[in-house]
């Protein structure tokens, strides 16, 4: 049985790594006594998958873990994983997948983020989102990897971009295909506004993982489950 | 600011214990001097934190030496190292109590001080201070440290704590002060302070005389010992770590102490008399902390594994967990049949390697070691290995022991030709391709409480000679490239002779290599010989006198305030009987009088009841 986890990484769990944090889960589940499924082989090991990692240093109320389990435990889920885990690291819901699902890892395509000015001095975001980024013909950024570099075009990646009670809200491409990082478009984005900033002085917190495109509308990937 | 692996720093593991602070929470930071993955995989401070943390009147709490990278950032600003759990100062604690494992660690020792904004001398602190407290293996020798701590602890912390504890609550009760309360401290069995003794040592750093300052302190301080290993607390919620750790799994400490009295070995003398938990206790443990940390893995902890009586049935035990999908890896055994057996149901064997420690060559370093084993038991062993499938061998060896000869180190790869030449005997078709010999040899340095701390040790270039005439001699070999040989540089080697069994005059020389700079000895990438050298140099400290010489044997010697049940006399006659390539039989097949029975418990009582 295909199970999702909805859950949250926040607080100073958020420099935990991704490959830590994935042994975590595995002691976690383990404490919870939950029938895990295993792969075959010599050295078997859990059937669990993360949709896409959390950079160290950020914090998220919407990571996506999925799983799969031979048998459901006899506690609500959640409750049960909850008590097991640590604070920081809470399971918000969790979903059973029809057994033909993809993994989240495959599915995931864009990701919603919040960034707030840690001193909290205001600037008047809409009219430069409006002026720096809806209006402009193109927001160019260099994407630098270890064997290339490729420019892209903001303006077709960010799919939402606006002021929202004081802080900034993204909706942006994200997953194995075009995965954009919300630090390189808003450092690309601030220079063109005219605002001097260092990374430090932002907090951005990852809100959801999504999956879709701009035609047809972006869902989250936990509503591709069914209520357990 | 970037900053290697943050998660060292955070504490919030699973199963750390958070108490409210109530007043009057005696607060103990408790501390292992080098970094968080070393520190964490240590089951003593595990021990501890359980026993403490029991105590509804006391917090322990941890702390480890910051990675050079926070470190230097923390001295810059003046931050004060903090305690993992509250994230509190140090220097707020009722006490520090650092943990001793090794020599190298003792400029770290200073680090956590300097860091956690605490005076280094134990002299310069006041009321304020926490008070200082180590404990470990090198506490068999604390003088070097002796002026950084207010009292040291020998021996096992589940003896001695309660009353020390409740001693302290008492004089702080009362208004009394620090000085006040380590005097009375010193009364209780197993609990050394320094300041109340005075030693006098000679230019070339022997000891002339120790001596009590006062009449109501004891002439020796007596090491503690648990008779009866079943009935203390054991850490079942063990702490599970975010970051890997060097013992990522279940640690279960089967035994205490260890039978066979190989003589330059301090843990086998130190940690008389060999005491075992039985089987249906060490189940009970395991299953409750496989349960409680959701660790994957669980291994097997004590000296000699395969001395442990109840081997089979525990070993049966931990095979059921297979099914749970729990790892079991097993500690170094004794090479045989039933070994063998249990190895092949949890290892892949082609890709697993078994390992021999034979520690000398030849037969006659072997007897002068007393390592009871033979070339045919090692032989033999290798050959059922092989024939179980197995063609990865480790080896490990000593350099430099007493009365070392060409024709022993000549013997290391010897041996390792005999064991490839016993693989190639197998039929080419039932082998599994070439046979990997890995032979390591490490330098041998005489330690405190042991037949060998007579003994003398080698210059630097001595050593590598030595390893030189290793490979020297694996070059005429015919299987030479079935064999591979490891050596570790000789420079550490030499120091941490020095530290080992020098006095309290070496705590200027310990300052003085930590004012050069000096820290994290014990990572290759930290250690600078250079500012040791200085250090020795600038301190006039005489190594000669200290390493190079053969120690009288009516010398008296900076530990023999201690008593650890084994006695001089023993220790001198293991030493003589060494010289003569005599051997001294294990304590199950016959008691030979080490002074341990004093303790009433383990072995030496077995032994009587089977009589």
């Amino acid at each position: 049985m295909k199970l999702r986890l909805a859950f949250e990484k926040t607080g100073e769990m958020k420099y935990i790594g991704h490959l830590d944090l994935r042994r975590f889960f595995q002691k976690v589940f383990r404490r919870s006594g939950v029938d895990m499924r295993y792969s075959e082989g010599y050295s078997p090991h859990m059937l669990l998958s993360f949709a896409m990692p959390l950079s160290v240093g950020m914090e998220s109320v919407g990571e996506i873990l999925d799983l799969e389990v031979n048998s459901l435990p006899d506690e609500e889920i959640t409750a049960l994983l909850n008590r097991n885990s640590v604070q920081g690291i809470r399971i918000r819901e969790a979903v059973k997948l029809p057994d033909n699902a993809k993994n989240a890892m495959s599915l995931v395509s864009a990701a919603d983020y919040r960034i707030r000015r840690k001193s909290g001095q205001r600037e008047p975001w809409q009219d430069l989102i409006r002026t720096f980024f809806w209006e402009a013909e193109e927001l160019l950024v260099t994407k630098k990897t270890k064997k290339s570099e490729t420019v892209l075009n903001m303006k077709d990646l960010v799919y939402s971009f606006c002021e929202d009670r004081g802080e900034l809200a993204l909706r942006i491409s994200s997953g194995s295909e075009k995965n954009v990082k919300p630090e390189l478009f808003l450092t690309a984005f601030f220079e063109r506004a005219g605002i001097s900033c260092f990374p430090a002085e932002w907090r951005i917190l990852r809100e959801s993982l999504l999956t879709g495109n701009r035609e047809k509308g972006f869902v989250s990937l936990l509503s591709l489950g069914e209520p357990l | 600011m970037a900053i290697d692996h943050p998660a060292r720093y955070l504490g919030n593991e699973l199963n750390t214990v958070i108490k409210s602070e109530a007043e009057n929470l005696i607060r103990f930071a408790m501390c292992f001097p080098d970094v968080y993955e070393i520190g964490m995989s240590h089951l003593g401070i595990q021990i501890l934190y359980e026993l403490f943390n029991r105590r509804a009147d006391t917090w322990c709490e941890r702390v480890y030496a910051p990675w050079p990278d926070l470190g230097e950032i923390m001295k810059e600003r003046g931050i004060p190292l903090f305690t993992l759990e509250s994230q509190r100062p140090v220097r707020d604690a009722d006490f520090l109590g650092i943990t001793l494992q090794y020599e190298m660690c003792y400029t770290n020792v200073l680090l956590v001080l300097e860091l956690s904004q605490i005076p280094l001398f134990s002299r310069d602190r006041t009321d304020e201070d926490p008070i200082v407290i180590g404990g470990g293996p090198c506490t068999y020798n604390p003088e070097p440290l002796a002026a950084f701590f207010d009292c040291f602890y020998i021996g096992e912390g589940e003896v001695s704590y309660d009353a020390f504890l409740e001693l302290y609550k008492t004089c702080r009760a009362a208004g009394e002060d620090r000085r006040t309360f380590l005097r009375k401290a010193a009364g209780i069995p197993g609990i050394y302070v320094p300041s109340l003794y005075e030693a006098e040592y000679a230019k070339d750093g022997r000891l002339l005389s120790f001596q009590k300052k006062y009449p109501e302190v004891p002439d020796r301080v007596e090491r503690v010992v648990v008779t009866e290993l079943n009935e203390v607390p054991y850490p079942t919620k063990p702490i599970v770590p975010f970051l890997q750790v060097t013992q990522d799994r279940v640690v279960l400490e089967v035994m205490r102490g260890c039978i066979r009295g190989c003589r330059f070995y301090q843990a086998g003398m130190v940690y008389r008399p060999t005491r075992e938990r039985n089987v249906e206790c060490l189940k009970r443990l395991s299953d409750e902390m496989l349960e409680s940390s959701g660790h994957e893995e669980i291994s097997l902890s004590s000296l000699s594994t395969s001395d442990y009586t109840g081997l089979e049935p525990l070993l049966n035990h931990m095979l059921d967990y297979r099914e749970k999908g729990i790892n079991i890896s097993l500690p170094s055994l004794r090479i045989d049949a039933f070994s063998l057996d249990t190895m092949s149901k949890v290892q892949d064997v082609k890709k697993s390697s078994l390992t021999f420690a034979p520690e000398a060559g030849s037969q006659r370093m072997r007897d002068v070691i007393n390592k009871n084993l033979t070339e045919e038991v090692i032989i033999n062993g290798a050959s059922l290995a092989f024939q179980g499938g197995w063609n990865k061998v480790k080896l490990y060896f000593m350099l430099g022991l007493p009365g070392e000869e060409e024709e022993d180190i000549r013997a290391i790869p010897a041996l390792a030709e005999k064991i490839a030449e016993a693989y190639y005997e197998i039929p080419k078709e039932s082998r599994n391709g070439k046979c990997q010999i890995t032979i390591s040899t490490s330098f041998f340095v005489p330690k405190p409480f042991t037949p060998f701390q007579w003994a003398h040790m080698l210059m630097a270039e001595e050593y590598v000679n030595r390893a030189h005439m290793v490979i020297a001699a694996l070059k005429t070999q015919l299987n030479q490239k079935s064999i591979r040989y490891i050596w570790h540089e000789p420079k550490e080697t030499v120091l941490e002779g020095l530290l080992a069994r020098g006095g309290r005059p070496l705590s200027e020389l310990i300052l003085e290599a930590y004012r050069r700079g000096a820290v994290f000895d014990a990572w290759t990438e930290w250690f600078d010989p250079l500012k040791w050298e200085a250090a020795i140099e600038e301190t006039g400290t005489d190594v000669e006198s200290l390493c190079m010489r053969t120690r009288d044997e009516d010398e008296l010697f900076p530990w023999d305030f201690l008593d650890i049940g084994v006695t001089k006399e023993f220790l001198l006659r293991e030493w003589k009987k060494s010289r003569e390539g005599k051997t001294t039989p294990n304590c199950r097949e016959q008691c030979s009088g080490c002074g341990a029975s004093k303790f009433k418990g383990g072995v030496c009582f077995e032994a009587k009841a089977r009589i």
